[in-house]
């Protein structure tokens, strides 16, 4: 438990490190001085961090917080202090995420999201519902941060909406800046996602998300064009394409426009090359799509092939509805995904590993033989 | 068959849970994530590889529902040269269909 508590707090200052590292030859004595006395604090709040007397931690960050009430580190020693005390008293721990809040300097972003998630986190641990959503108002009142905007909305399932709503109309005031995180489409993406589960929100979900597909392969044919570009950056844009034409289908299908989501489902298919843990999911929709289309038969035929990359009991059921219906038999249908599970027959990568009884085992002892590797963890 | 653990952590709880079950087929312990994704492109537990006399992988399932055995044993049949349809009948009376997902 403390391990896990303690770990964000690490994290954050392993962050800081480039930063010292930059000053390593300094012109300045005075930077070098102050760079010194930030590593001599962060040694300092470490070994507090390391306390294993819980009560002498949090009075010892507390001690700390007061000496250096303008940081430097103050975002490593809220973390250390602030999750631990949300366990055990909650209103304490509102306390500690207000005193944070007050002193985030207002340029820190970064910063400023921790203490509203720390806020956020303590009224719901409180169970104050209508404070919860007077900080969204509050949030939506005075912030204009995109990121701290939407990440808001997580907390607050009322207002999630509307921080998405100014996220989103934030972001594209920000201009054409589509590299820096979150980006509109990812905005985008995420407001129709969460709107597409209200009452009357599918017709709006889907425009959204045609802008998000629209925007990311707006930037696509830009990076395409432009000199130097690492093919690597490319490639998550595309996934990120493919995922939302995905859901776009979705929503399609959600509204019967069985045309459209085979539009969509054809572009998420083309636009990245799909993991294998996706590839039933993709496989999932298209059988959705040809239902809502009424070509039953090859939506069975598709919810088949995604059964045979993988065995969903939801698509199962799917697949005994139209059996019943069509009045197969349970062996032919058995049959079938036997014949489609069959791939390629690829080599078998060979293996070197130990056994329970610490024997070295290889792929050549079971070779010779059918086998059938099993990759699992005991439950 | 031989069983490659995944979870690394919970390898100390396999020689119980082999007792328990009453399994004795080989089980490999060491596997890396890294090893087993870059490797056999492993994404999900569980997943289940056939492999041949050759040393091809022939079928390939991810995930695991009740009756998802029958089809593996069907596919290891056809693999052997003998009847699948067998097995595949004796599902169809037990009338065994995936239910569950660990």
């Amino acid at each position: 438990m403390i391990k896990k508590l303690f770990l964000p707090a690490l994290l954050w200052a392993v962050s800081l490190l480039p930063a010292f590292a930059q000053a390593d030859q300094p012109k300045d004595e005075k930077a070098e001085l102050t760079r010194k006395q930030n590593a001599d604090k962060l040694e300092q709040l470490m070994g507090i961090t390391f306390l294993k007397d819980e009560q002498q931690k949090r009075l010892q960050l507390e001690k700390y917080l007061e000496e250096n009430p303008n940081g430097p580190h103050l975002v490593t020693a809220y973390m250390a202090l602030f999750w631990p005390v949300l366990k055990t008293d909650p209103a304490r721990a509102l306390e500690v995420a207000n005193r944070f809040l007050e002193r985030v300097p207002p340029d820190d972003k970064r910063m400023k999201i921790t203490a509203y998630r720390f806020k956020y986190e303590a009224l719901k641990a409180l169970k104050k519902e209508a404070d919860v959503a007077a900080l969204s108002r509050n949030v939506l009142e005075t912030e204009t941060e995109p990121d701290l905007l939407a990440q808001m909305a997580y907390y607050d399932k009322e207002n999630a909406l509307h921080l998405y709503e100014k996220a989103v109309t934030e972001k594209r005031k920000s201009g054409g800046d589509r590299y820096s995180n979150p980006t509109l489409s990812d905005l985008l993406s995420g407001y129709a996602r969460l709107l597409v589960r209200e009452e009357g929100g599918l017709a709006k979900s889907i425009d959204l998300m045609r802008e998000a597909i629209q925007v990311d392969e707006g930037t696509i044919r830009e990076l395409e064009k432009a000199d130097g570009v690492n093919k690597s950056q490319i490639k998550p844009l595309q996934v990120r394409v493919s995922e939302n034409s995905l859901s776009l289908a979705q929503m399609y299908v959600k509204s019967a426009d069985g045309k459209k989501a085979l539009e969509a489902i054809d572009k998420a298919e083309a636009a990245g090359s799909i993991a294998l843990e996706r590839r039933s999911a993709f496989l999932g929709v298209r059988a959705e799509t040809y239902s809502v289309m009424g070509d039953r038969e090859k939506a069975f035929e598709t919810y088949l092939r995604s059964f045979a990359v993988r065995m969903d009991p939801a698509t199962w059921r799917k697949i005994q509805t139209i059996s019943r219906e069509t009045g197969r038999r349970d062996q032919d249908v058995m049959a079938a995904v036997v014949r489609l599970s069959r791939t390629g027959g690829q080599p078998f990568s060979p293996f070197e590993l130990k056994d329970l009884q610490g024997e070295t085992k290889t792929f050549n002892d079971f070779k010779q033989k059918v086998t059938l590797v099993n990759f699992f963890f005991p439950t | 068959m031989v069983a490659i653990n995944v979870s690394e952590s919970q390898a100390k709880m396999i020689p119980e849970w082999m007792k328990e079950k009453n399994f004795r087929f080989p089980v490999l312990v060491g596997a890396t994530r890294e090893f087993l994704s870059s490797k056999y492109d492993h994404r999900g537990s569980p997943t289940n590889l056939l492999v041949d006399s050759e040393g091809r992988v022939l079928f390939r399932h991810l995930g695991y529902g009740t009756g998802g055995e029958k089809i593996i044993e069907a596919e290891i049949r056809s693999m052997l040269g003998l009847d699948p349809s067998e097995v595949l009948e004796s599902a169809a009376t037990e009338k065994a269909p995936p239910d569950a997902e660990p």
